[in-house]
Order: C-alpha cells, then sequence, then structure tokens
C-alpha cells in the first residue's frame, strides 16, 4: 500500500509518516490551517509550498475574523443597556480578553503560514530517520498513528459540539435568526486544536522513534541474555547458585503470578502493545518460566526472533560498536528534529499557554459571579451552566495538558535510551563493550530535548505546579475583590432607598462600574466593538 | 522604541556562514587539506584586509559607547599599548576619572539634600498623594542605582582591564590561527544610545513643561542630573550586554569550528565527495584544533565569568529599579486612562517613554544573556555529535564531555537568580500581578472616596 | 516476591490488603489468583462505600457540613471533595496498577535474597534464618515510628478533644464521617513510607557494601599487599553492584508509577485540609465561637514532613553512593587496574543516567524545598483569606 517516491527498494519499506496524516490534512485544509499544497499531498505525500493555498488561508483568516467581529457586535447589544459610562483602559484589556481566541488562531494561521516550506522538510527527515532505523533492523510501526488521529478529531468534535450545542439550546435566544452567528463562537478553538493535534501527534511519532531505539537496545540484551544461558547450558544449577538462591519453602505459584505481572509490565509501559520484551533483570536467576517469556518476546518482535541459533551481537565487540553508534546519532537527529518542531510551534504553544490561562481564569471567575446573581460578558455565557463550565473547561485544559504530558513524555523516553545502552554495557561484560558505552552514554547525557515556549518556560510538569497555583491566588483575588464591591453595592443601596430617587441613577452606574475589573473589562468590549 | 524595534546584528550573514573566511598557517603557506576541511563548496575568500583589520581590535566596534562610558568616569580611560594589548590609565587620566566620580558624588549628596528640603516641592506637584510618593521612590532607587554603579565601576577598574586584555589576547590567538578576524557590527549599541538620549531628553523636556511657574535653578540641576544618571545607567546597561554580545560571537566562532567535524557534516561531505575526488582525511587536524578549541572555551568562560563578576550587582539593582519602574508607570497609565474626562497627554508621553526605554533594555539584556549562556551550553553539545573511529579521539571528546557533565553555564544576578529569557517571562508576570491587586485597590478606594462625596453634600 | 516476608513486612502489608491498598497476594497465601481477584473486588466494595457515604455527606439536609455560614460551608465541602478525589485516585490505582508493584515486591525478594545469600556466604553457611523479631524492628524503625507515633498522637488529640468540646450534632456527624477518610489518607501516606523506606534500605545495603570495596582497595594500595586477581576481583563485585542498582533503579521507577497518582492526590488533600483548617481556626476565633475542632490538624501537620523526610533520605543516598563508588582506589601501589577504573566510569555515568528522584508526576520534588513552599503558600492563601473576613460577615451574618 506505500506508494513512496524512492529511487532504491530499501526506502520503500518505510511508510511515511504523513500517509498517516490524510485525514487530518483533507480537514485542516479546508478549515485553511495549512496552505500546502493538496494535489501534491495526494500523489506524492509530501508536503510542499504552494500560492493558492496561501491565498485561500489569507482569506479564509479574513473571514474568520470579520465574522467573529460580527458576532461580538451582534451579542454586544445585550450588554449596550446593561452599561452606561466605560473608561478607555478596561476597554483595551477587555479587548485582550475578548479577542486572546482570534490572537490565539492568527498565530496559528500566520505561523503555519510562516512555516509552510520548513514543515514539509521536517516530516523529511523523520523519515530519513526512518530508513536509518530500518537499516538497523528496527521498525518503527505507523499504522496506528492514524487511528490516534481520528480519535483526537472525534474527540475535538464532541466537546466542540457538545459545548456549542448545549450553550445554543440553553442560553442563547435562538428566536432571532442573529443567534446563528453564536456558531462562530467555537470557530478559533476549533481552528487551534486541529494545529495542535498536528503538534501533538507528531510529538508522539517523535516519542515513538525514541522508544523504538530503546527497545532495539532491550533486545539486544535479551538475545545476549539468552545466549549467555545457552552458553552456560546445563552448567545453569551452579549458575544459579552463584546469583541466587531459591528459597527453600518456594512459593512458586506465586512467584509465577508476580512474575507475569511483572513482566508484562515492560511492553505495557512502551504505549504500544506491538513487542513485548519480558525485562532483562531479572532473567538472571533463570528459572523455566522466563526462558519462555523472553522467548515469546522475541517471537513477536520480527527482526531478531530469527535467529534460533542462539547468537548474539553482544559478544561482538566491534561488530555492535557501528550499531550502537548509528543508534545514537539517530537518537541526536531526533533530538535535533524535536527542537526543530518545538521552535516551528513556539508562538502558537506560547499563545495556546496563554489563553488557557487567561480563560481558565475568566470562566472560574464568571462562573462564580453567575452563582451570585451578578451579570457577565454574553461571549462568556458558558459559565452560567455549571456543566458546560465543566465541559468547557476539561476542554481547554485538556489540550495544555496533554501537549505538556506528551513533551514531558518524550523527553523522558529520550532520557530512557542512556539506561538502556547501560544495560547492554553491563550485560555483556566485555572491556571493550565498557570503552563504546561510556563514550556513547557520555554523549547520550548531552542530547537534550526540552520543549519550551519561546524559552520563556519549559513545558513540563513542573509548569503545570507552577500555573495552578497562579489561577489560585488570581481567582481568589479576583473573588474576594468582587465580594468586597458587592459590598459596597449593597451599602450604597440600602442608603439610596432612604433618599431622593434623583442621586439613585447616578450611584448605580458608579457602583456598578467598580464591580470588577475583570468584567468590566470584557464587557466594554461589547459596547464599542469598533474601537 | 519599542521592544520590538530593536534589531540586533546578528553575526552578520558573512560571518555567520563563513566565521573563519581562510584558514592561515603560522607559516603564511594556507594548505589544501586545511582548506578542503573547513567547508564545502566555499566561494572565493574574501580578499583579506589584513593591515586594516590587524589594527582593528575588537573595541573598536563598540568605540563610541566606551567613550561615553570613559568620559563620565564609569571606565578607565586605558592606553592602548599595541592592538593586542591595553594597559592601565596614565595618571592624569585616572585623576581624571577620579574627578569625574567625585563631582558625581557630590552631585548625588546634593539632590539627596534638596529632596528632603521643601525646594524641590514645585517638581512633585502631582496630582495625588501616593502619586509623589512613587516618584520619590523612583527618583531615590535611581540615584542609588547609578551611585553603586559609579562605585562598583570605580572599584572594578582592574578586572574590566584584565577582562579586556583576555578578550584581545584571545583573538589575537584566533586570527594567528584561523587569520579569523571576529570583528561584528555593534550599530546596535549605538542605536540605542541614541535612543537613550533622546527618550531623556524627552522627558526632561516633558517635565519642564509640566511643572507650573517659574523653575528655580535647583529644580533644573536635579532634573538634569536625573536624567544624566538614568542614562548613564542605561548605557552602562548596554555596554553590559555589548560585552556580552563579543563572548557570544566568540563561543558562537568556536562551535562552527567544531560543527566542521560533526557526523552530519562529514556524512554530507562524504556524500558530495564521491563523486569528485578522494576526501582528505576528515579528523586530520582533529587534534590540534580540539585541543584549540577546548583552551578557548576554558578562557572564554573565564571571561563570561569575570563580566558576571564585574556587573552583577549593577544588574541586580538597574533589575530592581527597572522592575519598579515598570510597575508605577503601567500603573500610572492605568489611572491616567481610567481618569474620566482629564486624560493628560503629558503624563501619557511620560509614561510611554519611561516604559519603551526599560522594557527594551530589560529585553536586550536578558536577550544577550540567553543567547550567550546557550551559546556556551551548546559546546558540548556539538562535540558529543563528533563521532571519531580511533581511540584518542574518542578519549579526547570524552575529556571535555566529563568535564562539562555538571558545568552548567549561567549569568546570575549576584547568585540571586539567572537570567535569560525566562527571567523577562518572571518581570512581567510579576508586574502583571502587581498591576492586578494596585488597580483593584485604587478601584476600591475611588468607591470610598465618592462615598463620602455622595454622603457629605447630603448630611 | 521470595517465597517469603519478614514478620512486620507481613503483617503490615495484611492490614493494607484489609484496608484495600495491596491489591497483591502474599507469600503463604493459597491460591494467589483467586485472592488477587478478591482483593480486588474488596477494593472495589470500599471504594463504592466510600463514595456512597460521602455523597451522601455532600447532599443530605443532615448537618454534615457547617450550616451557619457560608464560608464554614465551603470549607467542610472543600475537605469532602478532595478526600474523595484521594479517594478514589487510591483505589483506582490499587486497582489497575498492580503490575509495577508486583514487580517492586518481586525486584525487592530477589535483592533480599541476594543479601541474605551473601550473609550466608560470610558466615559460611549456618543457619539460615536468624532472623529475630527484634533486628527486624529495628531495621523497619523509622517505617514504624511514623505509623505508630502519628497514629498515637491522632488518637490522644481525638480522645482529649471530645474530653473538652462540648457535644454537637454537626460535630458529631462531620467527624463520624469524615474522621475515617482521614485515617485512611494517613495509612496510604504511610504506606508511601514503607516503599521509599525499603528503597532507601536497598540504597544504604548498596552504600555500606561500595564502602567495604572501597576500604579492601585503600587497604591494598597502602599496604600492597593483595592476592593475585584482585583488580579482577574488585571488578567482578562492581559490576554486581552495577546489576544492584539497576534492580534497586527500577524498583524506584515502579515506586512512581504503581503510586504516583496517589501521591498527588494524598499530598494535595492534606494539604488543602491543612489550608482550609488553619483558616478556618482563624475565623472560629475571629468570630467567637467555641470549637476546638482545628487542632486535629496537629496529625495532618506532621504527616507531609513525615512522607518528605522518607522521600528525602532516600534521595540523598545517591550522592553518597557515588562518593563511595569514587573513593575506590583503582590503581595500587604494586598494580594499576586500568579495567577497574573503566568500570567505575561506567558505574558513575549510569548512576548520571539513572537519578533517584521522587517525584508525583513529575510536577515537583518532594524533598524539603518543597515544604517551605507548602509553608509560604499556605501562608500566602491564609493571608489573602483573613482579608475576607470582614466583608464576609458583614455579608452573611
Amino acid at each position: 500500500m506505500p506508494q513512496v517516491q524512492s529511487e532504491s527498494s530499501s526506502e520503500s519499506a518505510v511508510q511515511p509518516l504523513l500517509q498517516q496524516f490524510q485525514l487530518l490534512f483533507y480537514i485542516s485544509k479546508i478549515a485553511g490551517i495549512l496552505p500546502q499544497d493538496l494535489e501534491k499531498f495526494r500523489t506524492k505525500n509530501v508536503l510542499e509550498k504552494s500560492r493558492n493555498g496561501m491565498v485561500y488561508m489569507l482569506a479564509m483568516l479574513i473571514v474568520y475574523v470579520l465574522l467573529y467581529n460580527v458576532l461580538i457586535y451582534s451579542f454586544g447589544e445585550e450588554d449596550r443597556t446593561l452599561k452606561a459610562s466605560q473608561s478607555t483602559l478596561t476597554f483595551v484589556i477587555g479587548l485582550f480578553l475578548t479577542y486572546i481566541g482570534l490572537i490565539m488562531m492568527g498565530t496559528d494561521q500566520l505561523t503555519a503560514l510562516r512555516n509552510q516550506g520548513r514543515i514539509g522538510e521536517l516530516y523529511e527527515r523523520i523519515r530519513q530517520v526512518d530508513e536509518r532505523l530500518y537499516k538497523e533492523k528496527c521498525v518503527v510501526d505507523n499504522s496506528h498513528i492514524g487511528g490516534r488521529i481520528r480519535f483526537m478529531l472525534i474527540m475535538t468534535f464532541l466537546f466542540e459540539l457538545s459545548i456549542l450545542l448545549a450553550t445554543y439550546i440553553k442560553l442563547v435566544d435562538y428566536s432571532q435568526w442573529m443567534s446563528v452567528l453564536w456558531i462562530v463562537s467555537a470557530i478559533p478553538t476549533f481552528i487551534n486544536t486541529l494545529d495542535k493535534i498536528w503538534f501533538a501527534v507528531s510529538l508522539y511519532a517523535l516519542k515513538e522513534r525514541f522508544e523504538a531505539i530503546n527497545q532495539t537496545l532491550e533486545e539486544l540484551v535479551a538475545t545476549h541474555e539468552k545466549f549467555k544461558r545457552w552458553l552456560c547450558g546445563d552448567q545453569e544449577t551452579s549458575s544459579r547458585a552463584l546469583d541466587s538462591s531459591q528459597p527453600p519453602e518456594y512459593d512458586s505459584n506465586l512467584e509465577y503470578l508476580y512474575k507475569e505481572l511483572g513482566g508484562l509490565d515492560m511492553g505495557s509501559l512502551k504505549g504500544s502493545g506491538r513487542n513485548k520484551v519480558a525485562p532483562v533483570s531479572h532473567s538472571m536467576n533463570s528459572f523455566g518460566e522466563s526462558i519462555e517469556a523472553s522467548d515469546k518476546a522475541t517471537h513477536q518482535a520480527p527482526p531478531i526472533s530469527v535467529n534460533m541459533a542462539h547468537e548474539s551481537e553482544l559478544s561482538n565487540a566491534s561488530k555492535v560498536e557501528e550499531k550502537l553508534n548509528n543508534l545514537c546519532q539517530v537518537h541526536d537527529e531526533i533530538c535535533e528534529i524535536g527542537k526543530a518542531m518545538n521552535e516551528l510551534w513556539s508562538y502558537p504553544i506560547l499563545s495556546l499557554m496563554a489563553y488557557g490561562f487567561l480563560i481558565f481564569t475568566a470562566q472560574l471567575y464568571f462562573l462564580y459571579c453567575a452563582t451570585q446573581f451578578q451579570s457577565i460578558p454574553s461571549l462568556f455565557r458558558s459559565a452560567k451552566n455549571p456543566f458546560i463550565t465543566v465541559i468547557a473547561l476539561s476542554y481547554t485544559s485538556g489540550k495544555c495538558v496533554y501537549l505538556i504530558y506528551l513533551s514531558w513524555k518524550t523527553s523522558l523516553a529520550s532520557k530512557r535510551t542512556g539506561i538502556s545502552l547501560h544495560k547492554c554495557g553491563v550485560v555483556a561484560d566485555d572491556n571493550l563493550l565498557f570503552e563504546i558505552v561510556n563514550h556513547l552514554s557520555l554523549k547520550l547525557l548531552n542530547h537534550s530535548v526540552d520543549f519550551s515556549a519561546c524559552g520563556f518556560f519549559t513545558l513540563d510538569m513542573e509548569t503545570l505546579y507552577g500555573v495552578s497555583g497562579g489561577i489560585t491566588s488570581y481567582l481568589i483575588i479576583l473573588i474576594q475583590f468582587n465580594l468586597a464591591a458587592q459590598q459596597a453595592k449593597e451599602a450604597i443601596q440600602t442608603f439610596n432607598s432612604l433618599n431622593d430617587t434623583a442621586s439613585l441613577v447616578g450611584a448605580a452606574t458608579e457602583m456598578d462600574n467598580v464591580s470588577s475589573t475583570l468584567y468590566d473589562l470584557v464587557t466594554t468590549t461589547m459596547l464599542t466593538p469598533t474601537g | 522604541m519599542s521592544p520590538n524595534t530593536w534589531v540586533i546584528e546578528m553575526p552578520t550573514q558573512k560571518t555567520r556562514l563563513h566565521p573563519y573566511p581562510r584558514r592561515i598557517s603560522p607559516y603564511r603557506t594556507p594548505s589544501v587539506n586545511r582548506n578542503a576541511f573547513s567547508h564545502e563548496a566555499r566561494p572565493p575568500p574574501p580578499p583579506p584586509p589584513l593591515p586594516k583589520t590587524l589594527e582593528h581590535p575588537v573595541f573598536e566596534d563598540i568605540r563610541t559607547i566606551m567613550s561615553v562610558l570613559k568620559a563620565s568616569g564609569l571606565m578607565p580611560i586605558y592606553e592602548q599599548l599595541s592592538s593586542y594589548k591595553v594597559g592601565p590609565p596614565t595618571k592624569t587620566n585616572e585623576f581624571y576619572s577620579f574627578f569625574v566620580r567625585g563631582v558625581v558624588h557630590a552631585l548625588t549628596i546634593f539632590n539627596v539634600y534638596s529632596l528632603f528640603t521643601p525646594s524641590s516641592a514645585q517638581l512633585f506637584y502631582s496630582y495625588r498623594e501616593t502619586d509623589n510618593v512613587n516618584q520619590w521612590i523612583e527618583l531615590l532607587l535611581c540615584i542609588l542605582t547609578y551611585t553603586l554603579t559609579v562605585f562598583v565601576c570605580a572599584r572594578n577598574t582592574k578586572n574590566v582591564l584584565r577582562v579586556m586584555n583576555e578578550i584581545l589576547q584571545l583573538d589575537e590567538e584566533v586570527r594567528r590561527r584561523f587569520g579569523a578576524n571576529l570583528s561584528q557590527n555593534f550599530s546596535f549599541s549605538v542605536k540605542y544610545l541614541v535612543g537613550i538620549t533622546a527618550c531623556q531628553t524627552y522627558i526632561i523636556v516633558l517635565k519642564i513643561y509640566a511643572v507650573e511657574g517659574v523653575i528655580t535653578p535647583t529644580s533644573y540641576v536635579l532634573l538634569a542630573f536625573y536624567a544624566v544618571q538614568n542614562g548613564l545607567t542605561a548605557t552602562y546597561i548596554v555596554f553590559a550586554s555589548a560585552l556580552l554580545r563579543i563572548v557570544y560571537i566568540r563561543f558562537h566562532f568556536i562551535n562552527q569550528l567544531l560543527n566542521g567535524y560533526t557526523y552530519v557534516q562529514q556524512q554530507r561531505r562524504k556524500g558530495g565527495n564521491r563523486r569528485t575526488t578522494a576526501a582528505p582525511s576528515l579528523m586530520e587536524h582533529f587534534p590540534e584544533d580540539s585541543l584549540f578549541i577546548y583552551r578557548m572555551h576554558n578562557k572564554l568562560l573565564r571571561i563570561y565569568k569575570g563580566i558576571n563578576d564585574c556587573c552583577n550587582l549593577i544588574l541586580v539593582s538597574f533589575l530592581g529599579y527597572s522592575f519598579y519602574t515598570v510597575t508605577t508607570n503601567c500603573y500610572n497609565l492605568f489611572v491616567q486612562i481610567t481618569a474620566k474626562g482629564m486624560v493628560s497627554s503629558n503624563i501619557l508621553q511620560w509614561c510611554f517613554a519611561w516604559l519603551c526605554m526599560h522594557v527594551s533594555l530589560l529585553a536586550l539584556l536578558s536577550r544577550s544573556c540567553g543567547l550567550t549562556t546557550r551559546e556556551a551550553n551548546a559546546t558540548s553539545q556539538i562535540l558529543a555529535r563528533v563521532y571519531a573511529k580511533s581511540k584518542e579521539y574518542q578519549n579526547i571528546i570524552d575529556k571535555f564531555l566529563t568535564k562539562s557533565i555538571k558545568q552548567e553555564v549561567q549569568f546570575t544576578a549576584y547568585g540571586f537568580f539567572a537570567i535569560d529569557n525566562s527571567t523577562l517571562f518572571k518581570i512581567f508576570s510579576a508586574v502583571t500581578t502587581y498591576l492586578v491587586i494596585l488597580i483593584q485597590f485604587k478601584q476600591l478606594e475611588d468607591s470610598k472616596v465618592e462615598d463620602h462625596v455622595q454622603e457629605q453634600p447630603q448630611t | 516476591m521470595s517465597g517469603r516476608l519478614d514478620h512486620v513486612l507481613h503483617f503490615h502489608l495484611r492490614v493494607y490488603q484489609v484496608l484495600g491498598f495491596h491489591g497483591l497476594p502474599l507469600p503463604g497465601d493459597e491460591r494467589p489468583r483467586r485472592t488477587r481477584q478478591l482483593l480486588r473486588a474488596w477494593s472495589l466494595f470500599l471504594l463504592l462505600a466510600l463514595s456512597g457515604m460521602v455523597t451522601v455527606c455532600l447532599t443530605s439536609n443532615l448537618d454534615f457540613l457547617y450550616r451557619r455560614d457560608m464560608f464554614g460551608f465551603v470549607n467542610d465541602a472543600l475537605k469532602y471533595v478532595f478526600s474523595e478525589v484521594a479517594l478514589l485516585s487510591i483505589y483506582a490505582e490499587t486497582m489497575a496498577s498492580q503490575r509495577a508493584l508486583a514487580r517492586f515486591w518481586w525486584l525487592h525478594g530477589k535483592l533480599s535474597r541476594q543479601q541474605q545469600q551473601q550473609q550466608q556466604q560470610h558466615l559460611g553457611c549456618r543457619l539460615s534464618r536468624p532472623v529475630s523479631l527484634q533486628s527486624e524492628l529495628l531495621q523497619h524503625r523509622r517505617y514504624l515510628i511514623s505509623l505508630y507515633g502519628i497514629l498515637a498522637m491522632e488518637i490522644l488529640i481525638n480522645i482529649c478533644l471530645w474530653q473538652v468540646q462540648p457535644s454537637d450534632i454537626h460535630l458529631t456527624l462531620f467527624w463520624s464521617t469524615f474522621e475515617p477518610l482521614v485515617f485512611l489518607m494517613y495509612l496510604r501516606n504511610v504506606q508511601f513510607v514503607l516503599h521509599m523506606e525499603l528503597l532507601r534500605q536497598q540504597l544504604a545495603q548498596l552504600e555500606r557494601e561500595l564502602c567495604l570495596l572501597a576500604e579492601y582497595s585503600r587497604f591494598a594500595s597502602e599496604t600492597g599487599r593483595s592476592f593475585r586477581d584482585f583488580g579482577h576481583f574488585l571488578r567482578r563485585r562492581l559490576l554486581q553492584k552495577q546489576c544492584v542498582y539497576n534492580d534497586v533503579h527500577e524498583m524506584y521507577s515502579c515506586f512512581q508509577r504503581a503510586f504516583c497518582y496517589s501521591i498527588l492526590a494524598v499530598l494535595l488533600s492534606i494539604y488543602v485540609r491543612v489550608a482550609v483548617d488553619c483558616y478556618f481556626m482563624y475565623y472560629t476565633i475571629y468570630i467567637e465561637i467555641a470549637n476546638l475542632d482545628y487542632s486535629l490538624i496537629l496529625p495532618a501537620l506532621i504527616e507531609i514532613p513525615a512522607f518528605i523526610y522518607a522521600s528525602q533520605s532516600c534521595m540523598v543516598m545517591l550522592p553518597r553512593i557515588a562518593h563511595q563508588l569514587h573513593n575506590i582506589v583503582t590503581d595500587t601501589g604494586c598494580c594499576s587496574f586500568p579495567e577497574l577504573s573503566l568500570q567505575i566510569q561506567n558505574f558513575s555515568l549510569q548512576i548520571l543516567h539513572q537519578p533517584l528522584r521522587i517525584n508525583c508526576l513529575g510536577i515537583t520534588i518532594l524533598d524539603c524545598c518543597l515544604l517551605t513552599r507548602i509553608a509560604c503558600s499556605v501562608g500566602t492563601y491564609i493571608i489573602y483569606t483573613i482579608q475576607l473576613i470582614p466583608k464576609l460577615s458583614n455579608q452573611y451574618w
């Protein structure tokens, strides 16, 4: 099924990664996220620059921006009666909060436009890495990436539709035909999510490649174990006595359970259930089951399983050096690809994180306001219903957290290579190999994949700690001031009820103005959308 | 000047592509092998303007900014002994610097005195009580920062000269070996200088227009000195950034040099040479080059640390000062815009000018620190990409990698925190937090005031 | 897991099984598979029962939550919600991540068997199991102290409180439902401590052995006396230690995988409880309610430090191991062993690649710095919320 344009036969064995991206590409092409050429992609599975695509994309961007502005204008009318006077700065900041979605979308699209040539190169580099891995008898299976993309797309549609429909049915007055415009409010997040799916899936593919390298190394170790056992042959009993002794009241049944549970675990850790390898270290004290387990493992891993003659590459240091060297180079190349990818998407990620932080805080705050029966800006009306809020929050935070989690996992996977390499060294127990391992492990220590948003902060789980702390403090501050303002308002109202009606109007507007900055900020925007 | 307009002349296209235009062996006979090594398809090397560049040490590139600093006594007026060595200043020059610093301190004392006496009150006529206090604190902070700068500079005269000498020596070595001239286009420093001057003058003019009534000479002196202090502190920051940039270029140079040996380059060359001629051994010059690179790297690290030692106190106080200034100015801006009906364009412009200056300086500083740090740390990463066949070469590589395992290079502000891009991020998030709190308080305060205003006429 | 565990471990694991925290059969159990199924079902049952209780508490009209003002109400509800989250993660993890746990205990059994065997070799194959209960107690003293110390304190404070505190329907209802949750979380916390303590023991053992090796080599280099193949012997031992370290590191990663979510949830819920109760304490003093139940946070105050102390003492072993490793003298007076230094280099690189950092899900490293950060944030939040009090009392009173 792969129809790769390649000269040599060995390359055709490698499926290009982009083949799995077809569905995503068509959807994002229609939505106007990618400017690349449709025809080229369909025939050759490559991303190439295209002028028509660029024009189409720009047109889409302009259309979206116009529609969004119309939306803000038409829904802002509801707030217009609410507010009498507004100051200018609240307007500016409110503009920011309302338009952050639009800014995010614009960043995504403009960055895609800027990167249109380089993304293709990126996938070409990944393909080359795949070829090199294939030469090292390490096949990377791309087939389930398509499924992953489909799953993510379905999740996106589900979330977007549920938020949109629930809000539309429950909270939008759909007697007017203008209310159909509410659909536009979902566009920025949808486009942003599509763009992030590209990033996330490519990152996932990189992680798979790291894991494939680790896998290859682990397999080397496993075969060598087997080889050693085979060498020992019937002296097994004596070697076992050296390593460990069987306790006299050994409960084989329980042992088996533990081993079975523990043994499967390494495979499940790998994410892909494709090749499971029995962990190495516990086959040191060799029982019958563990041999069975590792046999099974090698059967599942096609490239190496052929050698039933019990040969191990690790016993030949000079031969294995080449292989280890190549693996290290590929590792470095993947690290470099990771860096390049991070650079391509650095601005979109930054804007996504800013968006996530702001929207999360604002949504929670407006939820609070809604429970206190205060009016909230019409664009955030989904906060009136706690369930919709929960869905929206989990959608937004899911996006951010998944990206962070994935990049953390990727860098963990890249760091595991060193561990596997050392296992090779320890199990082979050969001075020449130790030298090689030392040398390469020093190199591996210097390969780094750290994902960061423009260097401002790194994308790892520690950032989550900081962000959640930030959200909590801002919420407390905002709620506190809201309480204070409410209190002042009540005081004024009781005061006014005692007095003439003349002062009432003025006081109410004044106090309304004070009620809360954030609220002000947003509603202002509704008022004067054109600026 | 907005934060985005400053353009740093990155190592220009030419130097980036060909950091070493030509390798000249110590015997002035360019060897073919070495030429073949350094880069593939290379354009004919530009005619080396040797006689001119020999007389063109690196500090010529930033002479404008240095002359300003020299004139204000912040830099020693050193003697140029040869093109690769500077000597301590002569007696008269030293006395001049000493004299200038004395004048500065005297003026500072005078200013502090006049700040505490009512003579300066007309400068703080402003619209609110708290704002006056703010400005006052700002002034004091500015004075503090500048005084600290002068003190630290006076104390570090020798260190600065030593660092300069080390840089010059390094350049000499590079030239002897590779014939590369690492001079750079530092026009950003001049641009900044102009920008700072413009900003300060603008601010002074605004202030003078804002003051009502006749301005006393004391106020003039106060204002002028304030502007000069600000300008000079800013200039010093630009100077520090320029120094960092100089170090960055050198790090970049050795990284480029090392890059030629990585497996990526080797593969590319292998592909290229397959059809042309037999490739000369790629790693032929690796041992000598790598030793040279290690030595350079060590020296550069020492220089980097030297620069850090020279200016970290100044940096701490400057960062504190500019954090304060940015916060108060943002707040003022907000107050001005929200104040209904009486938006004063004067104060708006004033705030904008301050914000531009400080934000761009912060961006410049953190960016050059971040760049240099990254480049310094990149050396070991690039070296990790060198794959050598023979054991000796591997040992050479291992030595360096082992050395650099735990050696995180960082530019710190007196050990409090590392300065790089994340610092900028932290500063701005702190500013936002304070702004939110301040603004909320102000709104509460306003509502209280209006309460009183409403109650009083009725009762 | 080996055929046997020592008594202390066996007893406590049994306790955790009863609580539904340990979903694996112990050695000596008959029909382990069936036991495992039963334990899983038991965990599920406990989870459902407790969640049902929490739901009832949160929704019923009875005085489970403080009803008299809004903030007391929110505080109590917060406590319940976070305990529920912790419960959910604890039991879900018990049911789901049995593999990592099994591997942990398997490795532990393997390592301790190796140790015993070495001891037997040293002692010349005397009696195989002279392990007395006393030495076991001594071995696990840290864990036992942190378990029974806090337990005793909690019970003591409870008793004192009920003597002093005037009875009240709300308090009775609240504490009779909330206290079990507190105990569960506390015992889970101590379970983490137990696992980390086992890790620490392995590391300490490794350090001792490396120390011995270093002493041998120093002796050999000082006196110049050594037997033939001494270098080779050292190298073999070092290689063995490398394998042991590999296993210990795997134990550590199994521990991380088996417990990461519940560590996060338990610490978070304890933290929320401390923060909320500190605030509530101030609040009750402010509005002058005679309510002493805030004194119940005292045990909770010790729980986080107990955990962090265990993890910290586990993590500080690593530099010590590296130090001992580099204490081994590679060239003795008579001869030098290039292979040995190669081996040492390899081991140290391995340690660099396999650092031991106990972090829940990579969010933050659990060492003493975290303690200061927690204290700081509790302080900050209290300051924020204390400012709310006057406003609230105006509004709701």
